[in-house]
């Protein structure tokens, strides 16, 4: 399979303190990864570089040249005033694709992620419709690689079984996800592999149905380690 | 575009915007009627004439400081609520990001001001002064100049700078630029090394009280001083110029 995405040891420090260590990644097309670890491990920085948003203090991050990236924030803002097409609307303008604003196409999406009444402004949403929303958005641009953070954090069971069952749906279309999630359930249901962190550095990997040991008591015994 | 015009909306839904507009209405109105003419040497002034520049003076401070208010939030609020992670994310490059946030809030502010100067022109025709409409929205280009100076250099500090220290240097340098003339007759009277630093820090603040006097001059059919115009021009490209290269590290 080919890479889509290929980190090679990359380091990013904040005022002196190492965030991410000489972390090396391959993350193959098609693939659904994990990138799991407690909160400071940098999983959130990894994410951060790999969408440009800072840049890595040093090593290498290379994208498949021809690659969309879809992106849905663990805590994403949408104005309160505009309804779900609206902001769907506005994200497709920013993408600057003319067809990306088609209403039908937006239509198919918030549907796709079970938004379908979309006169219902955001201030009216739960955290659930807001991570839905972001979900939608981050699909507007037909992305060949998703990267989703936290993506069922603050949904209802249901809310997260419809999310899964979609991810999963997203992957028989071929399109890498990254996903950086605490419910590990989750990523057993839908990754394929993943990296598990602490304090920065890759200290194990994780490949679905790769032993007995369950995921959570895996990363329980590695991360809980001191 | 479509950032540019989703701060319009935003900004257009706030309370600010509206209750400063009314208050520029309340001044027109106010120096409109006899309650709030001015008198010099026991006479009253109520001709609109000599009245417009006074105005002018008055109602471009007040979008001034409207051009202000909603300039210095905009962008500090996008990475604060990482609306950035979003944008950034798509591809757009900062300058074009933080250009159109900025270009929002010029065209909110151009509205205000606009309806400002509305305002004024039909206070005029009520007072029987029709003749000097043409005048009056000559005059509102003057008005976009000041807005813009401010909106631009707002922007481009609340790029880097926390929102209570940009806010703090703009109204410093609305002040001193709408009372920059005042400030030239204060320090003409001192001498000393100190009197030239004075003088030399009062030139690097935007001339607004000179853009004013342009546009009275404009109404009172005086001649204009282009070196005044070119100068704001000068500061709107120099600032927008910052806008644009001005960089966070991080979205």
């Amino acid at each position: 399979m080919v890479d889509m995405l290929v980190l090679d040891n990359v380091n990013k420090e904040y005022k002196g303190t190492v965030v991410v260590n000489d972390l090396s990644l391959n993350i193959k097309k098609g693939e659904v990864f994990a990138l799991l670890g407690a909160n400071g491990a940098g999983k959130t920085t990894t994410i951060k570089m790999i969408l440009g948003l800072t840049k890595a203090s040093s090593g290498k991050i290379e994208i498949d040249n021809a690659a969309k990236i879809g992106y849905s924030p663990e805590t994403p803002y949408f104005p309160e005033y505009l309804t779900a097409m609206e902001v769907m609307n506005y994200y497709a303008g920013v993408e600057g694709d003319k067809s990306k604003k088609d209403k039908s196409y937006l239509q198919s999406l918030l549907d796709m992620t079970g938004l379908s009444d979309t006169k219902i402004k955001v201030k009216n949403y739960s955290k659930g419709m807001i991570q839905r929303l972001a979900l939608a958005q981050a699909l507007i641009s037909d992305p060949d690689i998703l990267i989703l953070d936290e993506p069922t954090a603050g949904l209802d069971a249901l809310g997260r079984k419809h999310n899964l069952e979609l991810l999963k749906r997203l992957k028989e279309q071929g399109k890498t996800i990254i996903i950086n999630s605490h419910i590990l359930h989750d990523i057993e249901a839908v990754c394929d592999r993943g990296v598990i962190m602490k304090k920065g550095k890759v200290i194990d990997t994780w490949t679905k149905d790769e032993s007995s040991e369950s995921l959570e008591d895996k990363f329980v015994r590695l991360v809980g380690e001191e | 575009m479509e950032i540019t015009l989703n701060v319009i909306r935003e900004k257009i839904r706030k309370k600010m915007l509206y209750v400063t507009t009314a208050l520029g209405i309340i001044v027109v109105a106010v120096f409109s009627t006899d309650m709030g003419s001015l008198t010099v040497g026991g006479r009253s002034i109520n001709d609109y004439h000599v009245l417009l520049p006074i105005l002018i003076n008055v109602l471009n401070f007040l979008n001034g400081a409207i051009a202000l208010a909603i300039s210095c939030s905009t962008i500090p609020l996008e990475y604060e609520r990482r609306t950035s992670h979003l944008i950034w994310s798509r591809g757009i490059s900062q300058g074009r990001y933080h250009m159109s946030l900025t270009v929002g809030n010029l065209v909110t502010s151009w509205i205000s001001g606009i309806i400002l100067y509305m305002t004024l022109g039909v206070f005029a025709v009520i007072k029987g002064y029709a003749d000097i409409l043409g005048k009056i929205a000559v005059a509102a280009v003057f008005m976009m100049l000041y807005a813009a100076i401010i909106c631009m250099l707002t922007s481009a500090l609340s790029i880097r700078i926390p929102t209570l220290f940009t806010g703090t240097i703009m109204v410093i340098i609305l002040v001193f630029g709408a009372f920059r003339n005042a400030l030239n007759l204060l320090t003409a009277t001192l001498t000393g090394i100190g009197a030239v630093v004075i003088k030399r820090a009062i030139r690097l603040i935007p001339n607004l009280a000179g853009i004013s006097t342009q546009a009275g001059n404009l109404v009172q059919e005086k001649p204009l001083n282009a070196h005044v115009i070119i100068m704001a021009l000068l500061m709107i490209w120099i600032a927008g110029l910052l806008v644009m290269i001005v960089k966070r590290e991080e979205a």
